[in-house]
């Protein structure tokens, strides 16, 4: 590959200290700390779909908010379009944003209830329109003190009989974003997010659900940005206005090459927008490949068991799926070994031991998976229930049941 | 075993507001027989928790108020029960599940209290010292069953009653006996460890566990219907599918009557055995779950079917209903639905449609739509 992804993290991990009491502190016992998310390694290409899904607790939110730097990364680093950006900080990181937008989840919370419309969505149109006033200034500050310098130094070189050398032209400093114009140019963004051009003066209270979204995903395309992180864009809207709002999403990628990272727990939202699908649990990358890969042909027994929990809104196909035994576990200090192993019914012992590494999935290049027996499992046609293939006495043992810690495999 | 349980005759709830009345549930009238679970669907705003709410009478009056109709539960009209009576119903006839399970659990009472609560106020209904409601005709008996054997519970249906109700009346198990129930409905609930989260407080558990509990107090009452509002709504998908296998189960085994209240079709559709759908307050369309999803007869049925996301992008759009749920103080006239509508014409606008009402030959008898031109839905796209 010559030329690098849009957006890359490598080994992304962020951990939330707990706080110690007192007696925990002078008793000296270390601080513990919640693994939100661990080594993550993923991809976004420009202009494409990344949807990465995972139950509640499984870090897809902490991830998307340490890429878009509202959160600090503990360890690992990440690269947009080949540079390291995890460490950027004041201007740099104000100048960055405006390749790198959110929309938040809670439509309501994330809009300021007492500001117009075309205030919420021409803030970051304003924020960074100072900002290039700010650094033109700068610039032509930089560019006066230099001719001064020059023109000293003329007065000796005239005197020596030299030329005297041509002072730099100024930098155009933009002028001062006038309301009018802001409002220009937000009244110009509305159709695009398909709200009419009366929403304009209007206050948030005033939308519904979708309304609301709509607003969040202008005001994060306000700044023309090269990517996008939707973090739950329909999970507080119904089906018929989901529908809509994802139509949206699909074709704004088309006209404008935008790049999305979608976080969610709906697949069926996921299928929809995305091109490659990442499976997050527990803060551990499970999964990744191309949607139609990852849905129709998983290879991880987590994910096999995500799509299969799915409920179809079809009576006829109703069917004893596979559940997961089990809840998901505590993320404070967890035990080594590959996460989902308490639950999994394929795992064995030395999955409880390290982290299986992320390789590639058997014959697909592109599709990566973190499980040691990702071809057993995804050999299994796609009627097979987990628990009952995982139950079967396959060369190399499987432990019978996934709860509890009967970890070590039956001895064949 | 042919009288329905439950059966709502042109319910209307109205709730007042600052700048009037708004109608909530508008002349719903559906039934749920013995031993079925019915399903109801509907987007945000469309009635479908008020009518949950208004079976029980649980809304708070004022602000809500039950404008018309009546509520058949058991022979009994709820809506002109007085409300000293409430509790009594609630116990020992309806019992619910809500959305949010920590909601509903206090937060400051240990599990064991919880549900220890639930079961010995059965028992003294039992044994007579608290009043039992005695509805009409009564599809499973309750005034006298046995005490459940440990071992039993799980190996045999828990509501119907039997010969040795006599012997168990006025005999109270005392506290051994109610932690031993208490543990048998945990284990009913397919909690593997009951003892171990006895002592602990809701907070400390899981939302399928805080849910599952909640499942437990619903049925340590023996409730002949169970109201479930969005059971599932807020848990994860592997949970979710593990709390609706269980009630499959549990409904299996109970022979209970559930009134399921979703906005998921995916959940309804392994659920439900009818289904009503309802829009602004008004049911729109009911049939046998099946022939609802294969033939739709109500136009905003078929548009929810078709803007459930079943696609990849590169095969087209969703089919999107254009427009969203309309305020209920600001309500079209005509049919509500009108505004959103592909078929409608000028009599949408003007008339509101019929009542449920068999919608066209092709469909069965029980499968019914609120639609003027029902005929013209199996043509939508």
């Amino acid at each position: 590959m010559t030329q690098p992804p849009l957006l890359e993290t490598v080994g992304l991990t962020k951990r939330f200290p707990l706080p110690r009491t007192v007696t925990e502190f002078f008793g000296g016992r270390e601080v513990r700390s919640v693994h939100a998310v661990d080594g993550v390694s993923v991809a976004i290409e420009a202009g494409q779909t990344l949807g990465l899904i995972g139950e509640s607790g499984s870090g897809k939110t902490t991830l998307g908010w340490a890429i878009a730097r509202l959160h600090e990364a503990t360890d690992g680093s990440i690269r947009f379009e080949g540079e390291e950006i995890a460490h950027l900080s004041g201007t740099r990181l104000r100048r960055w944003r405006s390749q790198v937008q959110i929309v938040f989840q809670d439509p309501v919370g994330s809009l300021d209830p007492r500001l117009r419309v075309w205030q919420i969505i021409g803030e970051p149109i304003r924020v960074q329109a100072e900002l290039r006033r700010r650094d033109a200034l700068a610039e032509r500050r930089r560019v006066l003190r230099a001719n001064r310098r020059t023109r000293r130094a003329n007065v000796r070189r005239t005197r020596l009989g030299d030329p005297p050398r041509p002072p730099s032209p100024l930098p155009v400093v933009p002028p001062r974003l006038t309301r009018a114009a802001l409002r220009a140019r937000v009244l110009a963004l509305l159709p695009t997010v398909g709200l009419p051009l009366e929403s304009l003066d209007q206050y948030p209270h005033e939308f519904s659900g979708g309304g609301r979204q709509r607003v969040s995903l202008a005001r994060a395309l306000s700044v023309d940005p090269k990517l996008v992180i939707l973090d739950e864009p329909t999970s507080a809207l119904d089906v018929s206005v989901q529908a809509q709002i994802l139509n949206r999403l699909v074709e704004l990628q088309r006209e404008r090459g935008v790049a999305f990272l979608l976080i969610t727990h709906n697949v069926a939202a996921v299928r929809y927008v995305a091109d490659r699908i990442a499976v997050l649990y527990l803060g551990q990358l499970l999964e990744v490949g191309s949607v139609r890969d990852v849905l129709e042909k998983p290879v991880h027994p987590y994910t096999k068991a995500l799509l299969a929990a799915l409920p179809t809104p079809d009576p006829a196909r109703r069917r004893i799926r596979y559940r997961i035994t089990g809840d998901i576990p505590t993320l404070i200090n967890p035990p080594p070994g590959c996460r989902f192993a308490p639950r999994c019914p394929f795992a064995q012992a030395p999955c409880r031991v390290a982290d299986p590494p992320l390789r590639s999935a058997p014959g697909l290049p592109s599709h990566l998976v973190a499980c040691v027996r990702a071809e057993e499992v995804g050999a299994l046609p796609p009627g097979v229930l987990l628990q009952e293939a995982g139950q079967e006495p396959a060369p190399g043992g499987v432990s019978p049941r996934g709860d509890g810690g009967s970890g070590a495999a039956p001895v064949s | 075993m042919t009288e329905p349980v439950l059966s709502i005759e042109h319910l209307s709830v109205d709730y007042q507001i600052a700048s009037g009345v708004v109608r909530a549930v508008d002349d719903v009238s559906l039934t749920v027989p013995s031993g079925r679970v019915v399903g109801i669907v509907g987007e945000t705003g469309c009635g479908k928790s008020t009518l949950a709410q208004a079976i029980p009478r649980l809304l708070p009056e004022p602000p809500a108020r039950i404008a018309s109709g009546q509520v058949i539960f058991r022979g009994t009209d709820l809506v002109r029960v007085p409300a000293r009576r409430l509790p009594l119903v609630r116990g020992t006839g309806i019992g619910m599940i809500f959305q949010e399970p920590l909601n509903s659990l206090n937060p400051a009472v240990k599990v064991y209290d919880q549900v220890a609560e639930a079961v010995l106020i059965r028992q003294w209904r039992d044994a007579g010292i608290l009043p039992t409601f005695r509805g009409g005709p009564n599809p499973f008996d309750y005034s006298g069953r046995p005490l459940p054997e440990a071992a039993q519970v799980l190996s045999r249906p828990i509501l119907p009653g039997g010969p040795a109700a006599e012997r168990a009346r006025r005999r109270l198990p005392g506290r051994l006996g109610v932690r031993r129930e208490v543990l048998d409905f945990l284990r009913l609930v397919r909690i593997q460890d009951p003892e171990t989260i006895l002592d602990c407080y809701p907070h400390e558990l899981s939302g399928g566990m805080r849910q599952r509990i909640m499942i437990a107090m619903s049925l340590s009452e023996r409730p002949s219907l169970l109201i479930a509002d969005e059971p599932t709504s807020a848990l994860d998908v592997t949970i979710q599918a593990q709390v609706l296998t269980l009630m499959k189960e549990l409904i299996d085994e109970t022979q209970a009557s559930i009134l399921f209240i979703s906005h998921d079709f995916g959940v309804i559709a392994e659920i439900a055995d009818d289904l009503g759908v309802m829009y602004a307050g008004r049911l729109v369309e009911f049939g046998p779950v099946a022939d609802v999803f294969r033939s739709p007869q109500h136009p905003y049925t078929k548009g929810l079917l078709r803007a459930i996301p079943e696609r990849y992008k590169s095969e087209g759009p969703l089919a999107a209903i254009p427009g969203s749920v309309p305020n209920l103080s600001r309500l079209p006239p005509g049919c509500k639905y009108h505004p959103r509508c592909p078929l409608a014409q000028a009599v949408c606008r003007e008339d509101p449609p019929p009542e449920l009402t068999r919608a066209t030959a092709a469909v069965g008898e029980t499968h019914r739509s609120a639609c003027h031109f029902p005929e013209g839905v199996a043509g939508l796209p």
